[in-house]
């Protein structure tokens, strides 16, 4: 079987490749009147040749680049559950994690237990109905588009409940590592085909492997679904000096058990990575520095976690031919770009950290997987806690390999990332957003199908 | 299971020596049984310094029934928790664990005798519910038909004893749970495989579906199955051009070795840790006693303010111990209920953010290990290297893998592993060049006989 070629010029740019621009502007929108639902999905619809696809981020990345001042834009288009449904509510996409939303899931999938009340974006009081990021290289750039969509937005129902410009950071984050060295490989996209997954991963419509059916979890006749994708945000802020007094006093702490342990190692053995990106070896002490960061490696020989521990965040989300407890390792095309300014250059400022975005085919197999079953889980895919970002109910630990033996590492509560609000969604293909502003179809076959299996399941519900 | 470790020593010693298992000798046994990675612990006492560590656990919810998802026959509805379908899925209730056939008996008389038959990774479930359909009370449990079959065969009353204790039903008598004219699964291709022996154990009893579930009912989940692959991924293997086989591809080592179903989470990641024990060059065998446990329970879990967790002695175990403890569990039968006092039931607890109204939605919180005692060899080699026992075809269009230890492939199937088997000869008229043909068989010569 030929598998089908990918539409880059209906599959949005941010979700292939991604935009990777200096600045990022996010923007959350949400439709306060549902009598405003069918006048702000067709305004939808309307910027639907103004979004940006795939072929155009690929032809457009050189000028993108080079341009001086006043510089291009970009424009992703994301919608959440809510406007999907009642826009066009023949249409579902079949993932319990998107229909359910991030607010409703986070306690027991993310155990994510802050008030909902004090989220910056996606809380109890302001559903993200639509999410629009505008990229580009020029802040000003960004800042004109923004207003004018939010200007317009804002004529069609549509309330702007969160805007924030992100700013990269040299790719780094803000404890200092480097960040977004492993992304996946897409089949089909990426010039070098070894070890890339089949872009069903991430796209509804293709295959998940080599010459399978594609993975298209929808009911939606009219393919509005078709070439999109599903779309996490996650606002998590860092509290730089928490992390780095943490690292320093459990460093120190476990001195007597590795002679000479510093807090720059601890904190490279915790994120399995030394901040240049060279991923931890047995007997480094410092980083070797890399321009270009390895990701060749695997863990098959690393079977005792002697060079990078189990419980590092690098492999906790992703132990490449280690230990596991599943056999395929979900993945992520990460997008994710940090927000507010560098802790040693303002540090009375403390609102920072990373706008996570990532986008897959499966919120509740990819994104929260990794999160609930690896991140959090002090047993799988490896034993010991991520202590980088993992969230438990108990204290958290994991274990490196000193000279003289095992050295338990251990943390209470993540106290160094907070998350601060977030929504899932689905960023639609091109030709999927102009869909939008059909009129709506109120009752879809789906809905009979709905109705029998209702039938059928109270007939075959047997009481014990 | 002393029967089924004896035997894969027999499979590994022939595999070694190059020779038909039937025509493997005592003696063979005598000379190679030591060179082996694998031990029969019946045989072979390990060490005084040998170490009985878990495996890295896997999870317990059918990655099958995930990989098939969204399931077309079980719709998504307004408001249920099972967009997908993959809770309702996996409560089917059948016979899919064995291959296309019929059970009948020594009388030819068909059975109808179905089991949890998607729930294939050594744990299943059962859900009691009220008479609103809430779900009051979960048992999970990860232990072996085929122990309760042996038990039966020396102590049928404490069978019935169990029967009793787990199901609540105080009539049951051994009857209940007799094979009486044995039980037969009659393939389509006329094949006729024995599942119990007249008047023995009847593994696939009503009573273990409903009321209650005292023991695994799937086919492939047996403590049998697990000393299988436990030992047929005791030996290295080489692929048909002489490289080594590394455990980097789960799903492939065990097309490779043939030693279960590679479309589970639990058999190929088995066999990758067992395979990995070997390539460390060490001994191992299944941890006294063989058994597969639950190895612990993901945080996930909430009371019905969907914020705090639900406290650790609601879930009772009741056979086995150290759920709490990932290196020491050995959690047989594990069982969910909110305490009277409460004014709420299991089904109001909140998973996903959704009430719990499939017993799914918490089977996907736990994980199921074995156990292997492990020392280092003598000999600091990794033991023989033989030739993969076969391959794997792949469903056109799909990814289910169907195991082929000739390389040949069921209709609309193709070759998923071509690199496993040395190319078929091929037909007479059409014959390759003596080098060709022979390029297989030499290096499997050479290969094993340069390492033993």
């Amino acid at each position: 079987m030929t598998d089908r070629p990918l539409q880059l010029d209906d599959i949005q740019g941010n979700v292939l490749g991604g935009f990777n621009t200096d600045y990022q502007a996010l923007i959350a929108l949400t439709v306060r009147d549902p009598v405003d639902f069918p006048r702000a999905a067709k305004w939808l619809s309307d910027q639907a040749p103004s979004v940006t696809v795939a072929s155009e981020v690929l032809s457009g990345r050189t000028a993108m680049k080079v341009a001086a001042g006043p510089s291009p834009t970009w424009l992703c288009i994301a919608v959440g559950a809510r406007f999907l449904k009642a826009a066009r509510p023949e249409v579902l996409i079949r993932d319990q994690a998107f229909n359910d939303g991030m607010l409703r899931r986070a306690p027991s999938m993310l155990n994510d237990k802050t008030d909902p009340a004090q989220w910056r974006v996606g809380g109890s009081a302001a559903v993200v109905d639509v999410m629009l990021i505008v990229a580009s290289n020029d802040e000003p750039s960004i800042a004109a588009r923004a207003d004018a969509l939010c200007a317009d937005a804002a004529a069609t129902g549509l309330t702007t409940t969160y805007r924030e410009t992100a700013r990269r950071l040299d790719d780094k984050e803000h404890f200092g590592f480097r960040d977004g060295v492993s992304q996946p490989k897409v089949a089909g996209y990426d010039d070098d085909p070894a070890g890339a997954l089949c872009a069903g991963h991430f796209v509804f419509g293709y295959p998940k492997e080599v010459g399978g059916p594609p993975f298209s979890p929808v009911v939606d006749e009219k393919g509005l679904t078709d070439n999109g994708s599903l779309l996490v945000f996650r606002r998590l802020a860092q509290n730089v000096q928490a992390f780095r007094t943490y690292v320093a006093e459990e460093a120190a702490r476990i001195s007597p058990e590795w002679p000479g342990m510093s807090h720059e190692h601890l904190a490279a053995l915790i994120v399995g990575r030394w901040p240049s990106g060279a991923p931890v070896k047995s007997g480094q002490t410092k980083d070797p520095g890399t321009a270009s960061p390895d990701n060749s490696f695997n863990f098959l020989d690393d079977a005792q976690g002697a060079s990078c521990p189990f419980g590092a965040h690098i492999r906790k989300v992703n132990p490449r031919a280690g230990k596991k407890d599943v056999v395929e390792v979900p993945r992520m095309l990460r997008r994710g770009i940090p927000f507010g300014p560098l802790f040693d250059s303002r540090p009375e400022e403390t609102d920072r950290g990373l706008c996570f975005m990532a986008f897959q085919s499966s919120i509740k197999e990819q994104f929260e997987f990794l999160t609930q079953h690896w991140m959090n889980d002090r047993q799988n895919p490896a034993p010991g806690n991520d202590l980088l970002v993992g969230r438990s109910n108990d204290v958290r630990r994991m274990e490196i390999l000193g000279p003289a033996g095992p050295v338990e590492v251990r943390a209470a509560e993540l106290q160094w990332i907070v998350p601060t609000g977030g929504a899932y969604l689905f960023a639609p293909g091109r030709s999927g957003l102009a869909k939008f502003g059909a009129p709506a179809v109120p009752f879809g076959l789906w809905k009979l199908k709905q109705l029998w299996a209702r039938t059928a399941d109270s007939i075959a519900l047997s009481f014990e | 299971m002393a029967r089924e470790a004896s035997d894969i020593i027999t499979i590994l010693v022939g595999s070694a020596l190059h020779k038909d298992p039937s025509d493997v000798t005592e003696e063979d046994i005598a000379k190679t049984r030591d060179v082996l990675a694998y031990a029969d612990p019946t045989k072979t006492a390990p060490p005084a310094d040998a170490v009985t560590i878990p495996i890295q656990p896997w999870k317990g919810f059918p990655r099958a029934v995930k990989r098939r998802a969204p399931w077309p026959e079980f719709p998504a509805m307004d408001g249920d928790p099972d967009l997908d379908g993959s809770y309702r899925a996996v409560e089917h209730l059948g016979d899919e664990d064995h291959r296309a056939g019929v059970f009948v008996d020594n009388r030819d008389r068909v059975l109808h005798l179905p089991v949890r038959d998607r729930q294939d990774e050594y744990l299943e479930w059962s859900a009691k519910r009220n008479r609103d359909g809430k779900i009051t009370k979960l048992t999970f449990v990860a232990e072996g038909y085929d122990y309760f079959s042996k038990l039966f065969e020396v102590d049928e009353q404490r069978v019935v004893e169990l029967y009793k204790e787990f199901t609540k039903v105080s009539t049951i008598r051994a009857d209940d749970l007799r094979a009486k004219d044995g039980i037969y699964r009659q393939l389509n291709n006329g094949v006729r495989r024995t599942v119990a022996e007249p008047g023995g154990f009847n593994p696939r009893n009503r009573l273990n579906v409903n009321p209650g579930i005292v023991h695994l009912s799937h086919r492939a989940n047996s403590l049998g199955a697990e000393v299988n692959l436990a030992g047929v991924s005791g030996i290295a293997r080489f692929k048909a051009d002489g490289s080594q086989m590394d455990a980097s591809d789960p799903e492939k080592l065990l097309c490779c070795n043939q030693g279960g179903n590679p479309n589970r989470n639990s058999d190929p990641l088995i066999s990758a840790e067992a395979y990995k024990v070997v390539l460390t060059k060490s001994t191992y065998t299944l941890a006294n006693p063989v058994g597969l446990y639950i190895a612990g329970v993901a945080d996930g879990l909430l009371l019905p303010d969907n914020n705090t967790a639900v406290p650790r002695e609601w879930w009772k175990v009741v056979r086995g111990r150290d759920l709490w403890d990932e290196k020491n569990s050995r959690v047989l039968r594990l069982e969910l209920e909110v305490p009277e006092k409460e004014k709420f039931v299991v089904g109001d607890l909140i998973a996903g953010g959704n009430q719990v109204k499939y017993a799914g939605q918490i089977a996907e919180l736990l994980n199921v290990h074995l156990f292997v005692t492990v020392w280092k060899r003598a000999d600091g080699s990794i033991g023989p290297i033989v030739k993969c026992d076969g391959t794997c075809c792949r469903l056109r269009g799909g990814s289910v893998l169907e195991p082929t230890d000739d390389g040949k492939c069921s209709e609309g199937f193709e070759i998923r592993y071509p690199d496993l088997l040395p190319v078929p000869k091929p037909a007479p008229v059409a014959a390759a060049s003596p080098t060709t043909a022979l390029l297989g068989a030499s290096i499997t010569s050479d290969r094993v006989s340069a390492t033993r």
